[in-house]
């Protein structure tokens, strides 16, 4: 089968830019993955290294289960059809399609029966005795798809193939090669700068920009839930309207406040339930995102309620609809106001010129962070916000009464709980009745009642309706009081700086009954002067990343999750610190070469403990470069 | 008025063209004039010296050519000079193309400071370099041997990987990156790619290795020297002009009759290939 | 460049640029020298970086891979690595070789370069005179030279040898898999297709092109001339006296001349080069222009009628002209009879004349061949920058400046360089036409070198007549810095060569 799976995959070039960071996808068998993004975004970098036309950098590149980094593009069972086709000048195209499978050295009867039958595929069956200079753009692109095809690839890459084609063809041949992908049932990666190609065709869209992955989605998903400002500009045409603004909590309605102009608009604070409250206090700056055709010219009945202004500048009519282009009306005659495009039906009295008072859809409003640009309405969002009182060891939440852990034991007062969303688990004490759920890209959201509290969990599988009994998982819950955090979570990462090392050991091993001394080499991590032992394939992944002579003389990061460590015998010298006690389970907090680790424990510990890494998940970093390696 | 005006464009065009024309075929003559007069020399029949003060000759005879190909070395030196451009031709157009194709296609560490050293070498005054290779030459027992003039020609043909290079340079890569994703090594890229679409600057190459020996005077002399039996045609006819009385003798017109026949084989393959030999040049001495 | 640049005027923007090229000359320079201790800091830890890892195999390596310091490639045979190790093997066994039975022997008499030239002796027996050769000194520097070089290799494949050893052991301590022999024959076909590739030019190169240069360089330093001629005399080191001669503060008057020879054959080279690339270059242009100008039929014949010129080897084009030209040649006798002058006119013979001559007769020779170049890129100037051209209401001339000849000059800066480099040492257009004649003479002083001398006819004739061999090399070496620096700043200055390509 032909999946495709990249892991923590870098690009970095001998000047230390780099093209690609930490790209993770899993990549399933028969899916059309498209690569979107503007130039010199890494996505056809990425691809290259896909071919094994680019060395990867770092990270484990999987293609049908089988590591391929270190593998020749030949034996990689893919094809690749390129933006300039690259078809062979002096080569009829028969010659062309064959030239892989005579360098295969398949016989001549099967050579000819894969040109002849992917030629009627493509219809370039009288082609066959051309040479590519004599044809046009879109046949020589199929000439180029049927080299790619006749190799029966596991994978097929396609680097803008349709770029150079114009508008017309490079719509025909889009749906072809659809159909080419139905009918193939390979894996397809594509590579496209338009986004129209990526929503028609992909099964799933990566959406890159320098060199960083933004959003990897299904189509619909991208146009509807952007994860950033920069998807939701990159993704749909009209771009959408972005308006600067601040967001007021009043009651149980948001007032949205735009920035220069005296227009207020009010959304119901339920369907804002999932944004973060700090966003809510009408003074962190916001960026509002409106698609065009969920802002339309508000009805005569409308008007004045609920309403902004914008000054149009032209109108495009497209016969059944028209597409309106303005600015943003603003009371403090500022010069530069947002420009505003907006999709309404075909026959609408509004002309350049007009001030027009437009209606927004405020069901699709996507609301960014001003300076992250992230969305700060997640589909999953991050925390549970909840207030709570302690008193006496116990904690008042969500109306119902808990004893409060050892490790989170805080004075008598009101606090406000960030509790994860995946630290919501079924089998606590308070009770909570399921409102609804949803499905994000196969994990259910449920949205959750609690003492009149809307609580999101996943994880849960409940109909609407259900009652539950939920608890909080307090090890992952932070607590703060007035704005100042009392309790932070342990990190969920173990990070532990180390060497990597040879060491020469002398073993006595049973040979023929009698004990013989032998000379064992070991690799492994030294920290704090202490070395521990790597498994066999930990060592030889960090030597195929690095090169032999460069990893044993490299520092490296180790980091482990939280139950990455685990009290043992022997391994990693650690110095306890503290006992973190959260009642179900223990932590010990611990110093390792500088650094705090945190690891689960069954007993309270003092002085120095052994603990032994998991070396199965277990992730390392090569800090020079800032790569991570396994 | 508006027709006037058109008119006029086009009569000023006319003008403009036919002193183009003119200027032509002034240019045509000035260049062809002197080989014509090489031609009629040839076949002066009588023998003055070079100080004879008329063009035409006046008995017009084969005499020079037949004096050319029975009184004199000419035949031996003129299949010299083809020996020895045959085998350089080969050698040093492998040579060019195996080291364009690796400066061009391949990367690897010293890439960069190789090509900086070849730019460098071929700035030596290349004669400086004679004595030594001479020396080295004669220990090996090659002074006054063509195999030894062949060395000394297609030693360092490396460094004439410039242009060829910049021709390699105008093939687009991901030509050869198909040809790797269709299971091709670097080597089979290098035969069945890259080679078939060089095929101007290949016969650039053959052409200006060629040329090059017959042409060539400045090595040939210092290696051949003393024995005539071993000339290239260039050291040969020299050697006419340098002894006055064999131009006493009416040499000169038979130098004339030589250097017609010289020139005819390499003039008809000039002519031949000329559009090659563009093509091979505009593409790898250029870069857009 | 911001908008005040765009506002001026060619002069102006000229004017701008030479300015501000000698303001920053400071800043550059000594940016120049502040890069070098960064550079030497650089080349310091490359060069400490050697003994390190040869350290570290000496401490690190297990026995095989100690053994290979002695014993070349034993490591790397001891662990499968065939191929590799038996090339190692025998280069060791090769090189010992040749060091016991030939390249000792000279090397030990590099520092006298020979004691004993010839000795006469009368046999005993017989009473027959019998000469015995001893030692000869350019064999001794040409030899002692190439074992240098040899050594030199020497001492790279023995690290590389200790290196590659150190590394198969980590390999094996890894249990990560070695290249076997048959993956190193496939990779001499891909990732090291280029040594495959190289290695024979490279080797032709070394041993005829920079093994000669640094043996002329050697002989600079000595007083190798006809007075010291192997085999039958010595010749010895001289230190710096034939730079001394060349600059003109030796004692003799001849250092003098010679001094005086060497500037002003330098100069004419510089100005032969500078006017021979530009009226080429130029003139072969307007031709070019002229053939592809539009309405003008037989493109091809006029181009053939002109590449005709390139075909006839160029010796002979030249040795004719030389003929035709001479004081007694055709031109002028033709001239004398028809009445048109009473003297012969020295084409050739006349210093300023004859150089006049040179450079008609190398347009002659040169223009077909700029003419071909230039075809084939006025071809691909793209056509609507004319018509943008005549609709913004340029005429020829202008559309020529503004569009054709910036247009060119971008795109052949590497040939015009190629070029220039070409003409400065230019053997056969000078020998062939007048040999360097008339003689250049100084205050009644014959001098070694004729008024149409280029440094390279100069050599040619120090060392092929004068035999002045050690002199000769001092002219080559300055006519070496004197290229290399020309063009190395106009390398530098043209962009099209820096861009040579956009490697991602």
């Amino acid at each position: 089968m032909a999946e495709v799976s990249l892991k923590h995959i870098y690009k970095v070039y001998p000047n230390g830019t780099k093209a690609v960071s930490d790209f993770n996808m899993e990549i399933a068998d028969k899916e059309f993955i498209v690569f979107v993004g503007p130039s010199g975004c890494g996505k056809s970098t990425t691809l290259r290294m896909i071919a094994g036309l680019e060395d990867v950098s770092a990270g484990e590149l999987k293609i049908g289960g089988l590591v391929v980094n270190d593998m020749e593009p030949k034996d990689r069972d893919i094809a690749m059809v390129f933006q300039n086709y690259a078809l062979y000048p002096h080569m009829t195209v028969y010659e062309n399609i064959a030239f892989g499978l005579r360098l295969k050295k398949l016989p001549k009867d099967e050579i000819h029966k894969r040109v002849t039958e992917a030629a009627e595929i493509l219809g370039i069956t009288e082609y066959l005795n051309k040479k590519p200079k004599e044809m046009s753009g879109g046949q020589r692109q199929r000439v180029a798809l049927g080299r790619a095809i006749v190799r029966e690839p596991k994978v097929m890459l396609l680097d803008e193939p349709l770029s150079n084609l114009d508008a017309k063809l490079r719509t025909q041949m889009r749906a072809e090669i659809s159909k080419l992908h139905t009918k193939l049932q390979t894996t397809f990666v594509y590579v496209t700068h338009d986004q129209v190609e990526a929503m028609t065709m992909g099964t799933r869209i990566v959406v890159m920009k320098d060199g960083f992955v933004q959003q990897i989605d299904t189509p619909k998903n991208l146009y509807n839930y952007p994860e950033n400002k920069f998807v939701a500009s990159f993704i749909g045409t009209p771009q959408m309207n972005f308006f600067d603004a601040k967001l007021l909590k009043t009651g149980n309605e948001v007032k949205i406040l735009f920035d220069g102009t005296d227009a207020e608009i009010s959304v119901p604070y339920p369907s804002l339930y999932k944004i973060i409250p700090d966003y809510l206090d009408g003074k962190t700056p916001v960026v509002i995102g409106l698609r065009a055709e969920d802002i339309s010219l508000a009805p005569a009945a409308k008007k004045g309620k609920n309403v902004i202004k914008v000054a149009v500048s032209h109108k495009e009519e497209l016969g059944n609809e028209t597409l309106v282009y303005g600015n943003l009306y603003t009371t403090d005659g500022a010069a530069e106001t947002a420009p505003v495009i907006l999709k309404d039906t075909a026959d609408i009295a509004v002309n350049a010129g007009d001030i027009a008072e437009v209606t927004l859809n405020l069901g699709k409003i996507r609301i960014f962070d001003k300076q992250t640009e992230r969305s700060v309405l997640p589909r999953i969002p991050e925390y549970n916000y909840l207030d709570c009182t302690v008193k006496g060891g116990n904690i008042k939440l969500l109306g119902a009464e808990l004893a409060l852990p050892e490790a989170l034991s805080c004075a008598d007062g009101k606090y406000t709980l960030l509790v994860p969303v995946n630290a919501v688990n079924f089998d606590g004490g308070i009770k909570a009745e399921v409102v609804s759920r949803e499905d994000v890209n196969g994990v259910t959201l449920l949205a959750l009642t609690a003492g009149g509290k809307r609580v999101w969990a996943v994880g849960g599988d409940f109909a609407e309706g259900a009652e539950v009994n939920i608890g909080v998982d307090f090890k992952k819950i932070t607590v703060m009081s007035d704005g100042e955090t009392v309790f932070s979570p342990m990190p969920g990462l173990n990070e532990i700086d180390c060497n990597f090392v040879k060491r020469k050991f002398v073993e006595t091993a049973e040979v023929n009954g009698k004990s013989k001394r032998k000379k064992v080499i070991r690799f492994g991590f030294e920290t704090d002067g202490k070395f521990f032992e790597v498994p066999d394939d930990v060592s030889r992944k960090i030597f195929n990343a690095l090169g032999v002579k460069k990893a044993l003389s490299s520092p490296f990061k180790l980091q482990l999750g939280l139950y990455g460590l685990t009290v043992a015998e022997s391994g990693i010298v650690a110095t306890v610190e503290k006992v973190l006690n959260f009642g179900a389970e223990k932590f010990l907090k611990c110093t390792v070469g500088g650094r705090e680790i945190f690891v689960g424990t069954d007993a309270d510990r003092e002085g120095e403990v052994c603990l032994a890494p998991d070396f199965l998940n277990a992730g390392v970093v090569d800090p020079k470069r800032d790569i991570k390696i396994i | 008025m508006e027709k006037k005006k058109y008119k006029s464009k086009k009569l000023s065009e006319r003008i403009s063209l036919v002193m183009v024309y003119a200027f032509l075929i002034i240019i045509s003559l000035i260049w062809l004039i002197p080989f014509l007069v090489l031609i009629i020399l040839s076949f002066r029949g009588e023998q003055v010296g070079i100080s004879a003060d008329y063009l035409f000759p006046k008995h017009w005879s084969f005499g020079n050519y037949i004096k050319l190909f029975t009184k004199t070395k000419f035949l031996r030196w003129y299949g010299n000079t083809m020996l020895v451009s045959v085998v350089v031709t080969i050698i040093q157009t492998v040579i060019v193309l195996m080291t364009s194709y690796a400066l061009s296609r391949l990367r690897f560490k010293l890439r960069k400071p190789l090509m900086n050293l070849m730019l460098i070498l071929g700035m030596f005054p290349g004669f400086l370099s004679m004595t030594a290779v001479y020396f080295v030459l004669k220990e090996l027992n090659l002074t006054q041997n063509l195999f030894g003039l062949i060395l000394v020609f297609t030693a360092s043909s490396a460094m004439q990987y410039y242009i060829c290079k910049g021709f390699f340079d105008t093939i687009p890569k991901s030509l050869d990156e198909a040809a790797r994703i269709d299971g091709a090594s670097r080597h089979t890229v290098f035969l069945k790619i890259i080679l078939p679409l060089a095929k101007p600057i290949i016969i650039y190459t053959i052409l200006t290795a060629f040329i090059a020996p017959w042409g060539e005077f400045m090595f040939s002399s210092f290696m051949l020297k003393g024995d005539d039996d071993k000339f290239t045609v260039a050291v040969g006819m020299k050697s006419w002009l340098d002894n006055s009385t064999l131009m006493a003798e009416g040499y000169f017109t038979v130098f004339c009759a030589a250097a017609v026949v010289v020139s005819i084989p390499i003039t008809a393959l000039f002519i031949w290939l000329q559009r090659y030999y563009v093509e091979g040049i505009t593409g790898g001495s250029v870069k857009g | 460049m911001d908008l005040e640049y765009l506002k001026m005027s060619p002069l102006e923007k000229f004017a701008f640029n030479f300015k501000s090229f000698f303001k920053n000359l400071p800043k550059k320079t000594a940016a120049f020298f502040k890069a070098i201790p960064k550079k030497l800091y650089k080349l310091w830890l490359a060069f400490a970086g050697i003994f390190v890892n040869i350290g570290a195999a000496a401490k690190e390596g297990d026995w095989k891979t100690r053994l290979s310091f002695g014993v070349m490639g034993f490591g790397l045979i001891a662990r499968k690595q065939y191929l590799r190790g038996i090339i190692y093997l025998a280069f060791e066994i090769l090189f010992i070789l040749y060091m016991v039975f030939f390249g000792w022997k000279y090397l030990v008499k590099m520092g006298s370069l020979g004691e004993v030239a010839v000795k006469t002796v009368v046999d005993p027996m017989t009473g027959i005179e019998k000469t015995y050769y001893y030692d000869n000194s350019l064999l001794i520097l040409l030899y002692s030279l190439l074992t240098l070089f040899i050594m030199t290799a020497f001492v790279y494949m023995w690290y590389q040898n200790v290196k590659g050893n150190l590394l198969s052991q980590q390999f094996v301590e890894a249990h990560m898999p070695l290249p076997t022999t048959k993956d190193d024959f496939r990779s001499y076909a891909n990732e090291n297709y280029h040594k495959s590739l190289l290695s024979l030019p490279l080797l032709g190169l070394t041993v005829f092109t920079i093994l000669p240069i640094f043996f002329m360089i050697f002989i600079a330093f000595t007083n190798y001339d006809k007075f010291h001629q192997p085999p039958a005399q010595l010749f010895h080191w001289s230190g710096f006296d034939n730079f001394v001669t060349v600059l003109g503060g030796g004692i003799s008057s001849d250092s003098k001349v010679f001094a005086y020879t060497f500037g002003e054959v330098l100069l004419w080279t510089i100005v032969w080069a500078v006017f021979a690339t530009f009226t080429n270059y130029i003139l072969g242009m307007i031709v070019a222009i002229m053939i592809n100008k539009k309405g003008v039929k037989c493109k091809k014949l006029w181009r053939t009628v002109l590449v005709i010129t390139i075909a006839v080897p160029q010796f002979v084009s030249l040795m004719f002209m030389s003929q035709l030209l001479s004081d007694q040649g055709l031109v002028n006798n033709l001239l004398l009879k028809w009445g048109w002058i009473n003297k012969a006119i020295p084409f050739l013979t006349d210093g300023n004349l004859a150089r006049a001559t040179i450079i008609i007769v190398n347009i002659w020779i040169g223009i077909p061949y700029s003419m071909l170049i230039c075809t084939g890129i006025l071809m691909n100037i793209p056509e609507d920058l004319y018509e943008s051209a005549r609709i913004d209401g340029a005429g020829p001339v202008r559309a020529y400046m503004k569009i054709t000849l910036p247009y060119m000059l971008h795109v052949t800066t590497p040939y015009l360089i190629t070029q220039f480099i070409g003409n400065l040492n230019n053997f056969n257009v000078i020998f062939l036409l007048t040999g360097g004649n008339p003689p250049l003479e100084m205050d009644g002083n014959v001098t070694t070198a004729g008024q149409t001398d280029l440094l390279i006819t100069w050599l040619y004739k120090l060392t092929v007549t004068e035999n002045k061999y050690g002199l000769a090399s001092v002219i080559g070496i300055f006519t070496f810095v004197i290229v290399a620096v020309l063009s190395l700043i106009l390398y530098n200055r043209s962009k099209s060569v820096k861009n040579e390509e956009e490697f991602m």
